[in-house]
């Protein structure tokens, strides 16, 4: 029957990808049986959508193995209808990478058994004394006879699948061309659908598996294969150095206030001390954090910007605690969520750490604070940047909401609008929320470039400035900064549905920006333009009516890494802080600063800041300068005058950074439950 | 017997190349994907 309706060679395709679809399935049903946790077992809807996803893992690798052998038979050599070679040779090719394939499953499985870990990168070490490998390879598992049984495999597999190749091209009627041309346009949609792998804005990718804070869950999902790849594929980041780590030790864990330092293990935990900013009675108040998009420093109102581009955040931060000098450590929205989740900046030169599967099982004070309910909300999709993975699985009861789950329709690659994502998120917040208080962090992504604002934008009035005066002031057109300004005008909305819900008397919100933006910035200090700065400098607000009532402007600088902490310290909780932030409201911490890494050409360097001066230095430890954050020419260095604060800066900053590098593989929970 | 040998040789050989090729096919492809 078949014969008569499909043609002869994608047939065989069909036959091919079922038969190794099984395959695959049967490795999952076995890695599934042999690893799974009796202690904490898996329910049926777990198992089960870890199964659909694990399939279309592995539906995509095999394509991809496919893929080159379709389009090599458009070569007449190589195509099995024409030559007897050709189809001698694709069973015997097929086979072949099958027990490829196999073996990695066999390795993957062997490692898991021994680490439970699927194998990634890290892995690679291994290949670097291959002969040592191969022999305790040997010596623990039965190789040779695996390897016999391998070959086996090829031969008998190769023999099937050329009988079968050859029934299915013998057997073939003449179909007309019309009737080929529909088969290869159906061909080629099942394997752009099945290479996509999902119904979504972004792809299927790695980080999907990482849905779920169960372990298994996730391991269970993964293709061992593309696992590897994927991991192979973001491991660019340079390698940490212990020693270096180490010579900069005594200054970190002292900035850090580490109460009980020890170089020996490098030991960076401590407690966070509860600084409440208010009475909070017997109910901790809830928690906004709001990460604001692109929202720079020097396109606030209140950093002295004449265009008035935000009057709701300006009219809030007169009530609250601003930190007028807050700087991420890192450009780009991706880095700002690793830096604020993990309160380690992202080190990885071109590509970003949430892309890296370590980015996975790292501790984060997020998850650390208990009697919260936690939400994240985010417009677009969690797929961006992989960031599922960091968000979803280091967070345990975790509801994250991103697209698919509003409503409203998206108004570009950005996901819904602000307004609409403040507007649902809060409405899904009401209606999900228990006894508890929450915590709630909301990522908007809209400010973003073609800058749209959407139809539903209701009393948004849209402004029109003369370009000289936008560019004088920071914005480099109209729709730039009316996109800055319905940012702004959504965050409004947001705080009219909590005020207008009483919750605004029991919650704290805590407000940044994921990165700053370059421009002319004539009323800043000539320093922020000199030194890029402006592309790093966002405002941090702590708002919390109901509870301060004594609002400061603070220009201590300070970053992304601290805002976990700070949360911490601010609704009181004594948590573990393990990584590089510090609780901004702590009084024990005299002198604050601002750790930036910056690039320069194939330079990379560091840059921290303290109220007065700016050290920089690259990376390499040359080049070290000291400027003056305030000076009218603010190039010129002062190390001269200041020889034992450039030291101090400069050997802060570069041990700031040695200590990031280390801890993005040393902040793993479990690392820290064996150390309890 | 001789022919037959180089035959699975030469076959083997390809296909490894083959395999090589769809191995950094395989790379290219999740880089580009995983964006």
């Amino acid at each position: 029957m078949l014969a008569r309706t499909i043609p002869g060679r994608l047939r065989f395709l069909c036959t091919a990808l079922f038969l190794a679809l099984i395959l695959l399935t049967g490795l999952r049903i076995a890695f599934f049986t042999a690893f799974h946790d009796t202690d904490t077992p898996l329910g049926s809807g777990a198992i089960a959508s870890a199964f659909w996803l694990g399939f279309r893992f592995d539906l995509r690798l095999l394509l991809l193995l496919l893929l080159p052998m379709v389009l090599l038979w458009r070569v007449p050599r190589l195509n099995p209808t024409r030559t007897e070679w050709a189809r001698r040779f694709w069973p015997v090719h097929l086979s072949f990478m099958t027990a490829c394939m196999v073996l990695f499953y066999v390795v993957d499985f062997g490692n898991y058994a021994w680490l439970r870990e699927r194998v990634d990168a890290s892995r690679l070490s291994d290949v670097e004394n291959p002969w040592t490998s191969l022999k305790l390879v040997w010596q623990t598992y039965p190789l040779g006879r695996a390897l016999l049984g391998l070959a086996a495999f090829v031969a008998v597999s190769s023999w099937f699948l050329r009988k079968r190749l050859t029934r299915c091209v013998e057997e073939e009627p003449d179909f007309s061309a019309k009737y080929r041309r529909v088969a290869t346009v159906v061909t080629i949609l099942v394997f752009v659908c099945g290479l996509y792998g999902k119904v979504s804005f972004y792809p299927l990718r790695w980080s999907d598996a990482f849905g779920s804070t169960h372990r298994f869950q996730s391991h269970l999902a993964l293709n061992p294969v593309l696992f590897f790849i994927d991991s192979v594929l973001a491991s660019e980041d340079v390698p940490f150095d212990r020693k270096r780590v180490k010579s900069h030790y005594d200054e970190v864990a002292a900035y850090l206030g580490v109460d009980e330092p020890d170089p020996e293990t490098l030991n960076f935990s401590r407690r966070v001390r509860p600084t409440p900013v208010g009475e909070y009675g017997t109910r901790r108040p809830n928690v906004y954090l709001i990460q604001l998009e692109s929202f720079a420093y020097q396109q606030t109102g209140l950093s002295g910007n004449p265009l008035d581009a935000s009057p709701n955040f300006d009219a809030i931060a007169k009530e609250g605690l601003l930190f007028t000098r807050f700087y991420t450590p890192r450009d780009g929205t991706a880095r700002a969520v690793y830096a604020t989740l993990t309160g380690i900046p992202d080190t990885i030169k071109h590509r970003t750490a949430t892309r890296n599967p370590r980015a996975v099982d790292q501790y984060t004070i997020f998850d650390a604070l208990s009697g919260y309910q936690k939400f994240y909300f985010l417009g677009m999709s969690a797929g961006w940047a992989n960031l599922r993975g960091l968000i979803s699985k280091n967070v345990r009861g975790l509801k994250l909401y991103e697209e698919g789950a509003f409503k409203s329709d998206r108004v570009d690659v950005w996901g819904v609008s602000d307004l609409h994502l403040f507007e649902e998120s809060f409405q899904i917040l009401q209606a999900e929320r228990g006894d508890e208080p929450y915590f709630v962090y909301i990522q908007c992504s809209a400010n973003h470039p073609p800058h749209n604002i959407p139809e539903d934008k209701r009393d948004f009035v849209v402004k029109e400035e003369d370009e000289e005066t936008l560019v004088e002031n920071g914005f480099d057109h109209n729709r730039a900064y009316n996109s800055y300004r319905f940012q702004d005008y959504a965050l409004g909305h947001l705080m009219k549905l909590v005020r207008e819900a009483g919750e605004l008397e029991n919650s704290i919100f805590f407000l940044f920006g994921d990165n700053g933006m370059r421009g002319k910035i004539r009323h800043m200090p000539p320093a922020e333009e000199a030194f890029g700065l402006g592309n790093y400098h966002t405002p941090f607000l702590i708002y919390a009516p109901g509870f301060i009532k004594e609002p400061k402007v603070i220009d201590a600088p300070c970053g992304q890494l601290d805002i976990l902490p700070t949360i911490a310290g601010a609704v009181g909780a004594g948590v573990w802080n393990r990584t590089l932030g510090r609780n901004l409201l702590d009084p024990r911490f005299k002198e604050h600063f601002a750790f930036i890494q910056d690039k320069r050409g194939s330079a990379t360097r560091v840059m921290l800041m303290d109220r007065d001066y700016l050290a920089r230095i690259n990376i390499d430890g040359s080049n070290g300068r000291l400027y003056r954050y305030a000076a009218e020419k603010p190039r010129e260095d002062v190390s001269d005058q200041h020889p034992e604060l450039a030291q101090r800066l400069t050997r802060l900053g570069l041990g700031i950074y040695e200590t990031s590098k280390y801890l993005q593989y040393h902040n793993a929970p479990s690392r820290y439950a064996e150390e309890e | 017997m001789l022919p037959r040998i180089k035959s699975v040789a030469i076959q083997l050989a390809l296909s490894l190349l083959f395999l090589v090729l769809t191995v950094g096919f395989v790379f290219f492809f999740e880089q580009k994907i995983n964006g």
